[in-house]
């Protein structure tokens, strides 16, 4: 009854007039990014952070989150028209949807990408709705020692996190702790790594560094290459699947959907890995295998199910107990405190119309979304044919405005510029900057619960094993840290070295 | 990929001592009582370790692979380019205000990324400066520097 009448109370922020447009336009923008190739998510949210400081925290959460699980669906478009995932989550698509779309059933693959993308989407939100609210209230056992432990249990996904080289991971990850470390000491009130420079006594602000490592530096990777985006001249037609269609994806939505939410909810893995295990799982119960990778529907439907519940699992983890479970995620927590609210178990108790009003906006925008991408898929298929050149020096424009407006001041653009070189030679040198912003983010947190914590123990550090939640947390952790052992030893090494 | 790998094994064992450095002059404390560098240190730490194992392992790897991956072939005159505009306007974008400066440098970014006739990009240029100008000062009331002139 409680979930009832706080559902009730969600859809009443929801529904107001302002929460509505900006659901709206999180959509819109998400689905937009999502048929480009190129920009994606991370780099969107990025860039549209410092535009949200001008809403109120409800109605920036309700549109960043309309980014993410927008570009999900509009990811599949690309796939299936290009054959270039629009967004990372997306490339399984590429293997049967562009094969359906090549043998004329472009209609049906589409509009079963959004239709399983809306039956998943919506599973996710409802696995959202009756999860959190019992896990935050775990939560609310926590103290400085288990926030401690939990915050080292996030840190230590930064393995998870990289796609490439583990070490290269985990030198990331330090040195966003470093970062994060520069500035004012909030205890003693001393500078730290300023080096003298006035302007760092603040420290460095999540918005400049987000948008350099992911904005600048995807400009200046394309200035050098070229996307070919040769769409595929097939007409779009059928775009409700038939009966047939249906009777041969509906299992494969609904695995999709309980698997992707499951799997979106576990920290590291996400959209993209829910997309893939889903893939795997429909061509290993299929009746024929062979089928997959030749145009099979249920190629199509798994997948795209997966990722988008796996888009309300990964909210979980960082409403519930403060732990961001991907780089979007962390970028949420950042928004979240800028908005001046502390991700965590309090976050539901403390600001139940944020949780509900964003609940209730993910019900209206998968209507949205379902809206936007069935009957509106000539336009998107209009917006790739502009050549992607046109679309930098915007993606720049808004970094700019965006690092600007955050203090009125050219030293964030400054800022900006410089993790936009130092994101550029990561690529170039093979470094991920997704464990950065993690640690950067979490940071603070993590010096502010040790300190205390060691400063109440009296520098024994044995809490970590005699208290029943850290003990489990940490013990989670290392079995984290073992897995990666075993999986470097199993590969030969391939993961853990230089990438 | 192995001399990268050195080369950049070498940045991180320098930035982590300048860290330790640096976190040693303002007081690390004890286990009872951290201070100030204390972590800022044991993170310097931990970089410095990794960097070691990194440059260990690639040094190491040279011997199995012997394979090199220039970035001779990546543009780099255009990279340079832009980061010198994006410097520029930040440097006398207060000065010189935010339409005169951002319509210099979305032209620029054009000319260097996209091949068309230079009058397209002029009207590409006009649209975005001004559409942004109307989105973000107008109705989002960001404030955009005006520097020289009164808009």
């Amino acid at each position: 009854m409680d979930i009832i009448n706080s559902l009730y109370s969600g859809f009443a922020i929801a529904l107001q007039p302002e929460n509505l447009l900006f659901c709206f336009v999180g959509c819109l923008l998400g689905t937009l990014v999502g048929v480009l190739p190129g920009i994606g998510p991370i780099g969107t949210i990025s860039i549209l952070l410092p535009v949200t400081f001008q809403m109120s925290p409800v109605s920036a959460i309700i549109m960043l989150a309309g980014i993410y699980y927008g570009s999900m669906y509009g990811g599949s478009t690309t796939s299936i028209l290009v054959n270039i995932p629009g967004e990372a989550a997306s490339v399984v698509t590429c293997l049967d949807g562009y094969k359906m779309a090549q043998q004329g059933r472009a209609g049906p693959a589409l509009g079963m990408a959004a239709c399983g993308s809306f039956i998943a989407g919506t599973v996710g939100v409802i696995g959202l709705m009756l999860f959190a609210e019992p896990i935050a209230e775990f939560g609310l056992k926590f103290g400085p020692f288990e926030y401690c432990a939990t915050i080292i249990l996030g840190l230590s996904l930064i393995i998870y996190l990289s796609r490439g080289s583990t070490l290269k991971a985990l030198i990331m990850g330090a040195f966003g702790l470093i970062l994060s470390f520069i500035g004012l000491d909030y205890m003693e009130g001393s500078t730290r790594l300023t080096f003298n420079i006035f302007r760092l006594m603040d420290g460095i602000d999540l918005v400049p560094v987000a948008m350099g490592l992911f904005g600048v530096a995807e400009v200046l990777d394309n200035i050098e290459k070229t996307i070919p985006t040769e769409i595929l001249k097939t007409k779009i037609k059928n775009l409700f699947p038939n009966r047939s269609d249906w009777l041969q994806a509906k299992g494969a939505i609904l695995r999709g959907s309980i698997l992707g939410f499951f799997i979106g909810v576990l920290p590291g893995a996400g959209a993209l890995i829910s997309s893939f295990i889903s893939y795997t799982l429909e061509k290993k119960i299929a009746k024929n295998p062979s089928r997959f990778g030749e145009g099979a529907i249920e190629g199509v439907a798994g997948p795209e199910s997966a990722n988008n519940s796996a888009t309300a699992g990964a909210f979980i983890p960082l409403l519930t107990l403060g732990i961001p479970a991907n780089i979007i995620m962390a970028l949420f927590f950042g928004a979240l405190l800028i908005h001046g609210m502390q991700p965590g178990p309090l976050l539901l108790k403390d600001h139940p119309e944020l949780f509900w009003g964003l609940i209730s906006s993910m019900y209206i925008g998968n209507g949205m979304l379902l809206v936007l991408n069935l009957p509106l898929i000539p336009i998107w298929v209009q917006v790739l044919k502009i050549p992607y050149k046109i679309l930098l020096p915007l993606i720049v424009l808004f970094c700019i405005i965006g690092a600007y407006s955050l203090n009125n001041s050219v030293f964030e653009i400054i800022i900006m510029l410089i993790f936009g070189l130092l994101g550029y030679l990561f690529r170039k040198f093979d470094y991920e900057p997704a464990p950065l912003v993690l640690a950067f983010v979490l940071g603070p947190l993590l010096e502010f619960n040790l300190r205390q914590s060691l400063m109440v123990s009296k520098g024994d550090i044995s809490f970590f094993f005699t208290r029943p939640i850290t003990a489990v947390i940490i013990s989670i952790t290392i079995a984290l840290f073992i897995t990666s052992i075993i999986n470097y030893f199993r590969k030969g090494g391939k993961k853990s070295s230089s990438g | 990929m192995k001399r990268l790998d050195q080369l950049s094994g070498f940045f991180w064992l320098f930035i982590s001592i300048i860290v330790c450095v640096e976190s040693i002059s303002v007081r690390i404390g004890s286990f009872q009582n951290p201070g100030p560098g204390f972590l800022p240190f044991g993170s310097g730490i931990a970089l410095g370790t990794l960097a070691i194992i990194l440059l260990i392992t690639s040094t190491m790897k040279k011997r199995i692979e012997g394979k090199v991956i220039s970035i001779r072939e990546v543009d780099l005159a255009k990279v340079i380019l832009f980061l010198i505009s994006i410097f520029l306007y930040a440097l006398f974008l207060s000065w010189i205000g935010y339409l005169i400066m951002t319509l210099g440098l979305i032209l620029f970014l054009l000319i260097i990324m996209e091949r068309s006739r230079l009058w397209i990009k002029i009207i590409i240029s006009i649209f975005i400066v001004l559409t942004s100008y109307v989105i973000f000062y107008k109705l989002l009331n960001i404030n955009l520097p005006r520097g020289l002139f009164w808009f």
